[in-house]
């Protein structure tokens, strides 16, 4: 019996002392893609997280207290992700979630905590419909494909002798919707013809009958909107019909990543696609300096995610510095400050959304090289 | 009329190789009455093994051709003796289900040990090019039409020539008066089987330059090569290589004159509409059994 009480009596000591410790960290809750389909995406989404946490807990945190972010694992399944959610909101009682870098994992928390009036923060997920809403506790940090769109048009509108543009894109959201923004802003403007829309099934390998299409209307530009893959072939078939002699071949994010220089060969040299300022090839200094620190820290490559969800901790870090912790007070902060990111200052319009820059890159020489900023 | 010329030069390519799997599809339903549904895998599984010697050992390409077909057929042979042969006396129903739950075992596994990344296959001989007047012929071409005509050449010579090809289609057309005649007919249907794997695996290594080696390759392969027999009539060899070519044809010329949205569309319908008109495919005449 004695032992038994006296057991008791240093559990309640023991958790006396441990929720003393608590008091001084600041939990912040997170749902992240660690397994299943998106786990590239949180993986690098949980490394950016690591990395703000340490800058901030070797500067003393925020306000004297440890900063420390709970990650769930959404398995990359979005009923999955709603429910850890709703454990970081009622259990945890965290006074924000970061939300996941798997869109249709952002899509099913945003149900969640805009029943709850509760900030959700979005650093990287890049289906544009997450802003598109009309949600009032929803913020997104990371570049949409439809802002690369405008800024693409901006782009076009600018060069006198890209007129005459054709697209060919992945029958799927993902590649008409921004292909079918840039064709109508494209019709708006005076001197600028789309000569040519083409689709194309993930997964297709003979693309040859639609270049060839592309090619009888002569495109000046071939703007092209999928995976990495698709766009790899349709580089070389486009070549082996003679297509890149008068045409530029221009593609989306996707191109970015190194192993598209893999597969397309020499075919790849002299493409151009659409980037996020937040990626490694963004020749800024502060850019550069935390791809460097990242790459000796993780010993792989940078990918976009990880910039936008360390920017994403440092903004939030000021938010409940400056606030507290009162979501309406939250709300209002993020609506109505500016913040300083790495690569650009960080605002959000009136859906939460932040109007990211872009820049334009070149494969070149078998690596990719900048080009120019396309500012919003 | 360049444009044209040029069209038929892809679109064959393309149908050479479905027809070579087509060609599997084929001969399984001919000697087996098997519709084999992991048919398709054994183009993956060609693609991966030719990938594995020929790039990352660094084999030559003859050696890695012949190491290839090797293990293709050593795997028909397995893959039989598995799956195929415990379910002979069942239900057609039966082996048809097992031959889908065969596709996608192979498909998964494939999908762990290659990490669902796309690969490339080097070109066999040149990708550049080469120019007669307006139209630019790829030597790579070339060489998958020539290599896949040889292969089908050879192949209808071997069951039409050799002792063992005249027990197979022995097999095919009667099996039990061939069983009478001393042919053991479960050691051709398990030759038959390798043999099918082994021209899939060929087009596999054939067709990789072209596109890139992933681990889901052999599922559309599968389906379009299985459609292709259907056409030209299940069970024959000629009709097989014709519906290859049919498809490949239709497939470009859509996606070029008609309608990229619904390249895949069109090519079904039309494909629905020559099995009404000739429900036994297009080489096969009505009331004929399997040839």
């Amino acid at each position: 019996m004695k032992i038994i009480k006296s057991l008791i009596v240093v559990t309640i000591l023991m958790s006396c002392v441990l929720s003393q410790t608590m008091a001084q960290e600041l939990k912040l809750g997170s749902v992240q893609p660690l397994t299943g389909g998106g786990s590239l995406f949180g993986l690098t989404a949980k490394q950016g997280f690591t990395m703000a946490m340490e800058d901030l807990n070797q500067k003393g945190g925020v306000d004297g207290k440890k900063l420390d972010i709970i990650i769930y694992d959404s398995t990359t399944k979005p009923p999955v992700a709603a429910t850890l959610a709703q454990r970081l909101l009622f259990e945890d009682k965290v006074p924000l979630i970061f939300g996941s870098a798997s869109s249709v994992d952002t899509l099913a928390m945003m149900e969640v905590t805009e029943r709850a009036q509760f900030p959700l923060f979005t650093p990287s997920a890049s289906a544009p419909l997450i802003t598109e809403k009309g949600y009032k506790w929803i913020w997104r940090v990371g570049q949409t494909d439809k802002i690369c769109a405008t800024l693409l048009g901006k782009a076009i509108s600018r060069k006198s002798n890209w007129n005459r543009v054709a697209f060919l894109y992945e029958n799927t959201d993902y590649g008409r919707t921004p292909c079918e923004v840039l064709a109508g802003i494209l019709k708006e403007m005076k001197g600028k013809q789309v000569v040519g829309m083409e689709i194309y099934n993930k997964g297709d390998t003979d693309m040859t009958g639609q270049l060839m299409k592309l090619k009888n209307s002569n495109p000046d530009l071939l703007v092209t909107w999928g995976y990495y893959t698709e766009a790899a072939l349709i580089a070389r078939q486009a070549q082996q019909i003679g297509l890149r002699a008068k045409t530029q071949l221009f593609g989306n994010q996707s191109l970015s990543f190194p192993e598209y220089i893999k597969l397309a060969g020499a075919a790849a040299e002299g493409v151009m696609f659409i980037e996020s300022t937040s990626s490694s090839i963004n020749p800024n200094s502060k850019i550069q300096t935390f791809v460097k620190r990242y790459e000796e820290k993780f010993k792989r490559a940078c990918y976009n995610t990880s910039v936008d969800c360390y920017d994403g901790v440092m903004i939030i870090a000021d938010v409940l510095k400056k606030v507290g912790n009162d979501p309406k007070k939250i709300q209002n902060a993020l609506n109505t400050m500016t913040f300083e990111g790495t690569a650009e200052s960080i605002k959000f319009d009136s859906r939460g959304q932040n109007l990211k820059g872009a820049l334009m890159a070149k494969v070149e020489g078998g690596n990719f090289k900048f080009l120019e900023y396309l500012q919003y | 009329m360049e444009t044209i010329l040029q069209q038929f030069i892809f679109g064959i390519t393309l149908g050479a190789t479905y027809a070579l799997v087509a060609l599997g599809f084929s001969m399984q339903f001919r000697a087996m009455s098997l519709l084999n549904f992991a048919h398709g895998e054994s183009f993956m599984l060609g693609a991966f093994i030719g990938l594995l010697c020929h790039v990352f050992l660094k084999l030559p390409l003859f050696l890695s051709w012949i190491i290839t077909m090797g293990v293709c057929g050593i795997a028909g042979v397995i893959i039989e003796f598995l799956a195929i042969r415990p379910l002979y006396n069942a239900p057609p129903l039966n082996l048809f289900i097992s031959t889908i739950g065969l596709s996608m075992i192979l498909r998964q596994v494939a999908n762990i040990l290659t990490g669902a990344i796309a690969y490339k296959f080097p070109p066999t001989t040149s990708e550049t090019p080469i120019k007669f007047g307006q139209i630019s012929i790829i030597p790579e071409q070339i060489w998958v039409l020539g290599m896949a005509v040889l292969l089908m050449f050879g192949f209808e010579q071997y069951l039409k020539k050799t002792r063992m090809g005249k027990a197979m289609r022995a097999v095919a057309q009667a099996p039990d008066t061939a069983s009478l005649m001393g042919i053991s007919v479960l050691r051709m249907k398990s030759l038959v089987f390798a043999l099918s794997t082994m021209l899939g695996g060929a087009a596999g290594i054939l067709f990789a330059p072209l596109v890139f080696v992933t681990y889901d390759m052999g599922l559309w392969m599968g389906i379009k090569g299985f459609i292709c027999a259907i056409v030209g009539g299940i069970g024959s060899i000629p009709g097989a290589i014709l519906g290859g070519f049919i498809l490949g044809l239709i497939e470009q010329v859509n996606s070029s004159y008609v309608s990229s949205s619904y390249k895949d569309v069109i090519s079904f319908c039309i494909l629905i509409l020559v099995i009404t008109v000739r429900p036994k495919g297009l080489l096969i005449r009505a009331g004929k059994e399997k040839v």
